[in-house]
């Protein structure tokens, strides 16, 4: 029966995939709907029952492949959980999809096929199974963009772009695998990673790279995050589904998986936690700094949310669960919530203000409940490091949330305007930037360490595992400027002429408390400037230049290379590199020879 | 004879016999000899498929026949496990060869004659791989090359395929010429020309064995278009009339990998192969990246493909170097695989060529669903070379890439698993310039069915290659003891 249960879980999602077609294709679009719901979340149902039942996490064996062996899943609480809420927010997510223009059902049946991709990639204890899993996640997004820019009459270099981006990381997958392979001679995931110990230090160089860099492009982070913006130009449910959820989260479990590798020796984890905090930075500031639109801060924030959803269900604490799934139903809503009233926001509908703010109250009310039981409990103080992480999170969250909403509410209630600063502070007050910074630098530690009993391993670690942190905190609480950067771009141009004295002269002023006010806004502008010069001078222009310098070495080399062809041959030079391999070969050779003499 | 010998023996009087008839008395049932050319391949098909059973049973006994006995010179026919997946290969790849001519032919100028030089062309093919002695490898060989050039310069299009036949043979030729260098060598110093005796001999005389190593290798490789032995290749096939571009990218290119294993390796030892180990994989990596960046700069449909030969050339290249168990058998999963492969997308690029009028892939676009499904084709073909899994190369690519961290070239092994992003991009470009473009075609010609169900039928072999690898994997497997004195496991 668990065996059944297994394959159940792989097949569901695919035959929900095609029965949507089929009853798309014969004229059945709300029944297909439906049926695609029922199937997404029955699948879910059985991942999470699959696991009540105390069924083991015994491997099932699927087939035998000729080098790699037995190509096994096994379902581990952590997966069973991922898979359930990732079930969850996809039938949320087909039951609220709007239709995008040159929207085919074609589209949504790559959505379902990689949901089922996804999952044996998740089940999977067998590194070369994962890998297929991973390729044929990419191809879905692949094949899914090009039809989506062919409708749209768009060049799809984009969708070349994205799958070679996710390419990139799934051949560092592919090296570190082979790597770890012949280091323990099994493809075994469990096994593989222990083995990372017997790897001389280059060799476990290049496979935590190989490893990092599967899971920096599967969780878009900075540099690798073509895809996340190319993903974002298709306007149906499926960006959602793969920016928002799917990829981050593979990337968020890989990482989940490999870290005990990857920490293995402590100055490789000051490296993972100060380059993170540093790819975190750039990537949001990059983000913030687009002007075009605010999607990037929601992408980026749906990528944290993700992330930080996936890090709790994998298995560290049971008791979260149900407040984190009320959590995620809850951020789905205030979703649904947004697209429902997208096009109403300017009229003065009553119904905005409700769907609007309700969600963001939930919210609250939620992280609220949950930090008052966690103050309330008998827990030991590390175990419940991550419940308070969650919940400070989810506060910040709230309040943000509550601070985009208020002004705009505001103007509509017509709330004094002396009223907005104060929803300002409330959003984006300093206490709940340290302490959302905190928790972000916390989430991997706290996760890792406590799940594996870390800390009594080795005193050792413990300090790294600070000083890593401490880095990585100073960095993320240099990002908290940019974070803002977009609320208050259009004050900063404004705020810098009023203030730029106040700055310069900052030093010859009496100290008065409406003075610091200023102060603290000219230290603020002071970042500001620094970030738009960062934005400008490195990452606008040098990447830039960087970009157009490799594409153009490029396309230089190819082309020169193949003018060499017909220019060689015709003036007969291709025999000179002809000739200098075989001088140096035949010199090889009888230098081999008479040794053997 | 026994039974097993008559079918090495009439693999090859069909070709061999059908041609000269079709050659002396075609132009008399002209609408005949395109039957007649298919189904002499159906029928070597399937003679060679039927001689796995006495492969397995160990029962094939070579073929002597007395040719010059006071020089010691016998002809001698044959068939082990290392050539009988090129042999496979090269009759596959002649079938749907033949079948896709039967349509792409009907304008065409004498095509008994044309039919008649196909034939023979795979006959040297054939001939090739079940050759037991040096002297009648070296007549096949050669006759493969003339047949193949004549093909070249007389349906050949464009005007300068005079020009791209004179440099195809003469480059080819050399290669040839530097085989036949090392195999005046082995007798020279050995006696020996039956294939039996040369593990032996050399064994027994090593003076002479790193020099002929050499020179197989450097000769081979221009049949395999190693860079910088690559030059023939891309003129060639673009020129080429479609099935003998089928045959010459998708065979007869495999020759040089079956000569590779053939003669260096399965008659030296591990360790007299070390040396050129890192310099085979370097050249591997070199091709399978220097073939890519041109495939993406290139605009010529036909000329992409042929570039992607040099790339995945260089795949097997590598496999072969690294001289490992899973090596030696990606190699030569490879060399099947991309056999199906190219001959797919050589169809898919025939297919448009006669459809739309135009190999300009700026002039090409938003072909989508108007070839009647070729586009599904080139995706299958273009993924497949991508190495996704569940398509054919996958496999084999796995293996090959897994063969390179298991010699202590690391460095050597992430560049080839990291070129294989290029195969990626120009791969991607080379489908969506076409199918997905901005470019409107206006004109279209319907494609006629043995070309389109050829482009189908191989589509359908790459998928169910890469999902069902076992049968094939236990195959090719048997050839490893025979390799590197035996000693890979």
């Amino acid at each position: 029966m668990p065996r059944i249960i297994l394959f159940s879980i792989l097949a569901l999602p695919l035959v929900t995939a095609w029965m949507y077609l089929f009853l798309h294709k014969r004229g059945h679009p709300a029944v297909a709907r439906v049926v695609a719901m029922i199937g997404i979340l029955v699948n879910g149902f059985l991942a999470m029952m699959y696991v009540s039942a105390g069924n083991s996490a015994a491997a099932v064996c699927l087939f035998t492949h000729p080098v790699a062996g037995q190509m096994c899943i096994a379902m581990e609480s952590s997966a069973a959980r991922l898979i359930a809420l990732m079930c969850f927010l996809l039938s949320i997510l087909i039951a609220t999809q709007t239709k995008a223009q040159g929207w085919t059902p074609v589209q949504d049946f790559f959505v379902f096929s990689s949901a089922s991709v996804a999952w044996l990639a998740l089940l999977s204890t067998n590194f070369l199974l994962r890998y297929i899993a991973l390729e044929l996640t990419a191809t879905c997004l692949f094949v899914d963009l090009i039809r989506v820019y062919r409708d749209r009459k768009m060049v799809g270099s984009q969708a070349i772009s994205a799958f070679i981006n996710l390419r990139i990381g799934d051949l560092g997958l592919l090296i570190a695998i082979f790597l770890l392979y012949f280091a323990c001679g099994s493809f075994n995931i469990p096994e593989s990673l222990r083995s990372a110990e017997l790897l001389d230090k280059n060799k476990f160089l290049i496979t935590l790279a190989g490893l990092l860099l599967a899971v920096w492009v599967k969780m878009g982070a900075w540099p690798l995050n073509w895809w996340v913006r190319i993903t974002q130009t298709t306007n149906s449910v499926l960006h959602t589904w793969f920016s928002r959820t799917l990829f981050p989260t593979l990337g968020a479990y890989l990482l989940y998986k490999v870290t005990p590798a990857i920490i293995i020796y402590p100055y490789w984890a000051d490296l993972f936690y100060a380059t993170a905090a540093l790819s975190v930075f750039i990537s949001s500031f990059t983000l913030v700094s687009q002007k075009e639109s605010t999607n990037p801060l929601i992408i980026y924030q749906s990528i944290s949310a993700s992330l930080l959803i996936c890090l709790a269900a994998t298995g560290i604490q049971k008791e979260i669960l149900p407040a984190m799934a009320a959590l995620l139903i809850v951020r789905v809503l205030g979703d649904v919530a947004d697209r429902m009233t997208a096009t109403q926001k300017e009229s003065d509908k009553p119904l905005y203000l409700i769907v609007h703010c309700f969600p963001r109250f939930m919210e609250m009310f939620l992280a609220v409940w949950m930090l008052l039981g966690i103050l309330n409990g008998t827990r030991a103080l590390f175990s419940d490091t991550l419940l308070w992480a969650s919940c400070c999170w989810m506060l910040y969250f709230s309040l943000q949330r509550l601070g985009d909403a208020l002004p705009e509410s505001g103007r509509r209630f017509k709330i004094k305007k002396m009223l907005l600063p104060i929803a300002l502070v409330a959003a984006g007050g300093f206490g709940s930037l340290i302490i959302y910074r905190a928790v972000r630098v916390w989430m991997y530690p706290a996760a890792v360490f406590l799940d594996l009993n870390f800390l009594e391993m080795d005193g050792e670690n413990i300090r790294h595992l600070v000083l890593g942190s401490g880095i990585a905190c100073l960095t993320l609480i240099f990002m908290h400027t940019s974070q803002y950067a977009s609320r208050f771009c259009d004050l900063v141009n404004k705020y810098v002429k009023r203030n730029a004295v106040i700055v310069f002269a900052w030093a010859k002023r009496k100290f008065e408390f409406k003075d610091f006010l200023d102060q603290y806004q000219s230290f603020k502008i002071f970042f500001q400037k620094g970030i738009h010069f960062l934005y400008y001078k490195v990452e606008k222009f040098t990447s830039e230049q960087v970009l157009q310098f490799l594409k153009g070495a490029v396309y230089f080399f190819a082309g020169r290379l193949k003018r060499l062809h017909t220019g060689m041959l015709r003036l007969n030079l291709i025999w000179i590199p002809v000739l200098l391999v075989v001088l140096l070969c035949l010199y090889l050779v009888s230098g081999m020879t008479m040794s053997q003499t | 004879m026994e039974g097993q010998q008559w079918i090495l023996v009439s693999i090859l009087a069909i070709k061999i016999g059908l041609s000269a008839i079709l050659m002396i008395a075609g132009n008399h049932m002209r609408r005949l000899v395109r039957w007649l050319a298919f189904s002499a391949s159906i029928v070597s098909t399937l003679l060679t498929l039927s001689s796995i059973q006495h492969l397995l049973d160990g029962t094939f006994q070579p073929i002597e026949i007395e040719y010059l006995p006071l020089i010691g010179i016998n002809l001698s026919l044959g068939l082990d496990w290392i050539a009988f997946p090129f042999l496979l290969t090269v009759e596959l790849v002649t079938l749907f060869a033949t079948f896709y001519s039967m349509d792409y032919l009907n304008e065409a100028e004498s095509p008994h004659i044309f039919y008649g030089l196909l034939l023979l062309f795979s006959a040297g093919m054939s001939g090739t791989t079940l050759a037991n002695d040096i002297f009648l490898f070296y007549l096949f060989w050669e006759l493969m090359l003339i047949a193949s050039a004549l093909l070249v310069l007389k349906w050949g299009e464009g005007e300068k395929r005079a020009g791209v036949t004179f440099k195809y043979f003469i480059i080819t030729h050399l290669g040839s010429l530097l085989i036949l260098v090392a195999f005046v060598i082995i007798y020279s110093n050995t006696g020996v020309v039956h294939f039996s005796a040369m593990h032996a001999a050399f064994d027994a005389s090593r003076k002479f064995v790193p020099l002929v190593i050499l020179l197989f290798f450097i000769g081979f490789s221009v049949k395999m278009a190693i860079v910088p032995l690559h030059i023939w290749l891309p003129d060639t096939h673009s020129v080429a009339p479609m099935p003998v571009t089928i045959m010459l990218a998708a065979a007869m290119l495999s020759m040089g990998a079956y000569g590779m294993l053939r003669f260096p390796l399965s008659f030296i030892t591990s360790e007299q192969f070390s040396v050129f180990s890192p310099y085979l994989m370097a050249f591997g990596v070199l091709s399978e990246i220097y073939g890519a960046l041109v495939a993406l700069s290139e605009n010529d449909i036909k000329r992409i493909v042929a570039y992607s030969s040099v790339s995945q050339m260089g795949h097997v290249l590598f496999g072969i170097g690294t001289a490992t168990y899973s090596g030696i058998i990606g190699a030569t999963l490879h060399v099947i695989y991309h056999a199906i492969v190219k001959a797919l997308l050589f169809c898919c690029v025939g297919n448009i060529i006669y459809s739309v009028g135009k190999r300009n892939i700026q002039d090409l676009g938003d072909l989508w669903g108007k070839l009647g499904g070729q586009g599904i084709c080139v995706l299958i073909g273009i993924l497949s070379f991508s190495g996704l899994p569940g398509l054919a190369i996958f496999n084999s690519e796995w293996l090959i890439f897994s063969s390179g961290f298991q010699t202590p070239f690391t460095m050597l092994a992430i560049f080839e698993v990291l070129g294989s992003l290029l195969t990626a991009a120009y791969g991607l470009r080379f489908l969506i310039k076409i199918f997905f473009g901005k470019i409107k075609v206006e004109k279209i010609r319907p494609i006629p069915l043995s070309m389109r169900v050829s482009s189908i039928g191989l589509a359908i072999l790459t998928v169910l290659a890469g999902i069902f690898p076992q049968p094939l994997f236990d195959l090719i497997a048997n050839e490893v003891p025979l390799l590197l004195g035996g000693c890979l496991k």
